[in-house]
């Protein structure tokens, strides 16, 4: 028995020191999955978007993007192939995205100093502490082991994107607090 | 098993990582309900199709299409388990294995609490009243889950999963009637709680009342129920990596039943229908904390109490638990470890019937477990090494390691194979209760010619002993997955060898048949009569038996078309015992189970749900049935739904269990029965 106490202590401990923070693949398949859900579910009004041969979803997350690549291969979009764009600076005149990721609040706070974000037609989901109260529009969060979202209907109306009551019920509404 | 793990540990700088990053499906609903962090229910992610065991999960879809009115009704929806209905009341429930009420080869959880009763170390399926609207899923998983379980998972684990309380933040009203279910109301009310960023919580009332059957196979009918519970459950979200789980639940229930107890004068079978009552309470408190993005740990504590009155029988168990498991990724491989202690306070409560051979009145058991994924070949071969080594104070130390293999073949192509230890402990009434039984007949020691008194009964009793050792099964699966576009085969075969399974050994004074015989010969009835009431046979429980098991799984699922889903499932288990003296415990023979179900989507707001079940009924002493269930759903608007359920439609009624004698249970032929239903969500 003791030689068992002792490995487990010892793989533990090692354990302890080999883990890093990376996200893990996993989540970001997840992350990828919803993400398309969202797509699925909603419908942009603005013209820019409508002429793009392809439903774009863009992230300069470089982990995410490889993932959401994969998951979303093949996948399509009322008939429009999905393409998952890797971008590294979220400018102006960038291609235009139907959809942007944020896995961090430097690469949001880029985006929201060259961008009006009262004025984007782009959805914006991201997985950063109160990403609604900044303006975004999906929240990714974590609860018991599982991935859920905040929502908030009236931003993403205010952008021209019409979502479907199904996914606001799946997820949480949160109103923007700007105070 | 040491040098395997040592053998391993020195190879890990040549292995190469590999995370589970695959996900079933896209569907909405499927990625809300899949685990992106370890739990102490699943001990980790992982994708059904590519686990290395046998496993079905039963969805909140299936259950609330087939109109399911219970946890163990739900189980009838997975292919090759044996739910066999005694009466309107109680179940006997196995895998792989005869069923009976009181099976101890099964473990099942309610999110991970272990739910079993110490004494026979199984599970009183009619006080479990959880909400099935409120049930995410409910995993099976065939086959031996001791590694990660523990003792008694020997023939497989039943994991009840409810939803987040997050998910569940609205108020649900179910009401239901029918012919043989009197009536079903169930409220819940949820909502957001202002403690954390993120938490929630539900609180649920839940009541149930059922009529008595039409007929008995002995005797008249008695089965009438009701079931009362309610419980809530909070989860809070600190942050995003630390989350609290607090759930219970009290379950009261009043049954009626006949049961079938020796006789205090002349020790023959006789009708006894005082009603049980039973009450359950659950408490659990879970603190999941991820330490990086690539190691959770998991602290589970939890608390259950079961008080049971039955005719001559008193319980008043109590249990803790604390549970702790850390789960990593590592470069080199995943690695789960863990460590459990568990109380349980068992006072012995004597009757006429009941009596305490070594006074028992707690068992204690702490443990721990390690499993490690390594991968072989990247994405294609992965092994899993692991064991589990629990004391209990009962019969000491027990070890439970297995290795498994799981390969890719390609993308459409998985096979998998297993070689495990399990361990079965012996319950509180193998180990220590003396239970008085239906008498034996003199004329089974020996036959003296003169029918009254071949046919008089001497009085008996199944006593247990602190001498019997740990059933230990050494179990062997291979199976096969096969994925294509429409459909898909899950195959598994399983080979198991148990030791130290229960006998018993009928054992008298040896002066019983001399003495008679001499009472005979001077034709003393009334010395003959008072002589055998003053004496006794005991079956004596004993752990010398041996007994291999050995069969085959199929499940054959295809998506006809974007609406239509068919499932074809069968199931063969033969088990043979090396040393059968009694049907009580142990019997040659076979299970059988030929399995259908439909799934179709009619149009957007209506569905409708067809299964049958043809079941072999040599073991349970009955004969072999088909049982035919048909599900109408129709969602009259977005808070609304109606159902009609029909249940045991070929036949007016059946027998699914006739083994009264290891039960104590007259079990009553199965009505056919409709249950009308309406759930308001809003």
């Amino acid at each position: 028995m003791t030689y068992r106490v002792i490995l487990i202590i010892l793989l533990t401990v090692f354990a302890s020191l080999h883990t890093n923070a990376q996200t893990s693949q996993r989540e970001y398949a997840l992350k990828a999955g919803l993400i398309f859900n969202f797509a699925l579910y909603s419908q942009s009004s603005h013209s820019v978007l409508a002429d793009i041969p392809h439903y774009v979803i863009c992230s300069s997350s470089k982990p995410f993007i490889d993932v959401a690549r994969r998951i979303l291969a093949h996948k399509k979009i009322r008939q429009r192939d999905v393409k998952v764009q890797h971008i590294q600076l979220l400018l102006p005149d960038s291609q235009p995205c139907h959809i942007i990721f944020f896995d961090n609040l430097k690469s949001y706070s880029q985006y929201q100093t060259s961008h009006d974000i009262e004025l984007t037609y782009t959805m914006l989901i991201g997985e950063i502490s109160n990403f609604i109260d900044l303006g975004g529009h999906i929240n990714f969060i974590r609860i018991g082991g599982k991935i859920r979202f905040e929502i908030n209907p009236e931003q993403l109306q205010a952008s021209g994107i019409k979502v479907s009551s199904k996914v606001i019920r799946l997820g949480k509404v949160k109103m923007r607090n700007n105070s | 098993m040491k040098k395997i793990l040592l053998l391993s540990l020195f190879l890990i700088s040549h292995l190469s990582f590999a995370d589970n990053n695959e996900i079933e499906n896209l569907d909405f609903e499927s990625l809300l309900a899949t685990d992106v962090q370890i739990t102490s229910v699943m001990k980790r992610t992982n994708k059904a199709s590519t686990t290395p065991a046998s496993v079905y999960v039963i969805s909140n879809t299936q259950m609330l299409n087939a109109g399911v009115t219970s946890v163990a009704q739900a189980l009838t929806l997975a292919p090759g388990i044996q739910v066999r209905k005694i009466d309107n009341n109680k179940w006997a429930i196995g895998i792989r294995n005869s069923a009976g009420r009181y099976t101890s080869k099964l473990l099942v959880m309610i999110d991970g609490q272990s739910i079993y009763n110490p004494s026979f170390a199984g599970v009183y399926w009619e006080a479990l009243n959880v909400p099935i609207y409120d049930i995410e899923r409910i995993e099976v998983i065939k086959g031996q889950g001791g590694l990660l379980w523990g003792s008694n998972a020997t023939n497989g684990v039943v994991n009840i999963i409810t939803k987040l309380s997050n998910d569940t933040r609205s108020t649900k009203i179910s009401l239901k009637t029918g012919t043989t279910l009197d009536y079903e109301m169930s409220l819940r009310v949820g909502g957001d709680l202002n403690v954390a960023e993120n938490s929630s919580y539900r609180f649920y009332i839940n009541s149930q009342a059922n009529d008595k059957s039409d007929l008995s196979r002995q005797w008249t009918p008695k089965d009438e129920g009701e079931k009362d519970s309610f419980g809530t459950r909070f989860d809070i979200a600190f942050d995003d990596n630390t989350s609290l789980l607090i759930q219970g639940d009290y379950t009261e229930i009043k049954m009626g039943q006949t049961l079938e107890l020796a006789d205090p004068v002349t020790f023959a079978g006789s009708e006894v229908t005082q009603s049980q009552k039973r009450k359950h309470t659950l408490l659990m408190l879970r603190l999941e904390n991820r330490l990086s993005n690539r190691a959770n740990q998991t602290l589970q504590a939890s608390y259950a109490k079961q008080t049971g009155e039955q005719p001559y029988y008193m319980e008043k168990f109590q249990s803790y638990d604390i549970d702790y498991q850390i789960n990593m990724l590592m470069d080199f491989a995943q690695v789960d470890i863990g460590a459990n202690y568990r109380y349980d306070k068992t006072p012995f409560v004597g009757s006429q019937y009941l009596s305490s051979e070594n006074e028992t009145d707690n068992i204690k058991k702490y443990g721990v477990f390690a499993q490690v994924n390594f991968t072989l070949i990247k994405n294609e071969l992965d092994l899993i090494i692991g064991d589990k080594s629990e004391h209990n104070s009962l019969t000491g130390w027990e070890h439970q390691p297995s290795i498994r293999f799981a390969w890719r073949v390609d993308d459409s192509q998985f096979l998998w194979a297993s070689f495990s230890q399990g361990v079965r402990t012996p319950s509180l009434i193998e180990y220590d209760y003396k239970i008085q039984v239906n008498g034996f007949k003199v004329g089974a020691i020996f036959e003296t010619g003169n029918e009254l008194v071949d046919k008089t009964r001497i009085k008996t009793y199944l006593r247990g002993g602190n001498q019997l050792q740990s059933e230990k099964i050494a179990s062997t699966e291979f199976g096969y997955r096969l994925q294509q576009n429409t459909w898909n085969l899950d195959l598994s075969l399983f080979y198991s060898e148990a030791k130290n399974t229960l006998t018993i050994t009928p054992t008298a004074d040896p002066l019983l048949a001399p003495s008679i015989m001499a009472f005979l010969q001077v034709a003393d009835f009334n010395g003959f009569f008072e002589y055998v009431q003053n004496q006794m046979v005991s079956y004596k429980l004993n752990s010398d038996g041996k007994q291999s098991t050995y069969g085959v799984d199929i499940i054959l699922n295809w998506q006809v078309n974007p609406s239509a889903n068919i499932t074809f499932g069968f199931n063969y288990a033969r088990q043979e015992e090396d040393n059968v003296s009694n049907d009580l415990l142990g019997f040659n023979g076979y299970i059988k189970q030929a399995f259908f179900s439909l799934n179709k989507k009619i149009n957007k707001t209506n569905s409708l749900m067809l299964q049958s079940r043809w079941e072999d009924g040599s073991i349970y002493k009955t004969e072999d049935f088909i049982a035919v269930d048909m599900s109408w759903n129709w969602q009259y608007n977005h808070y609304i739904t109606v159902s009609l359920t029909g249940n045991n439609l070929l036949e007016q009624h059946h027998l699914e269990y006739a083994r009264s004698n290891d039960t104590f249970d007259v079990g009553t032929y199965i009505d056919r029965s409709f249950t009308l239903g309406m759930i308001v969500d809003f």
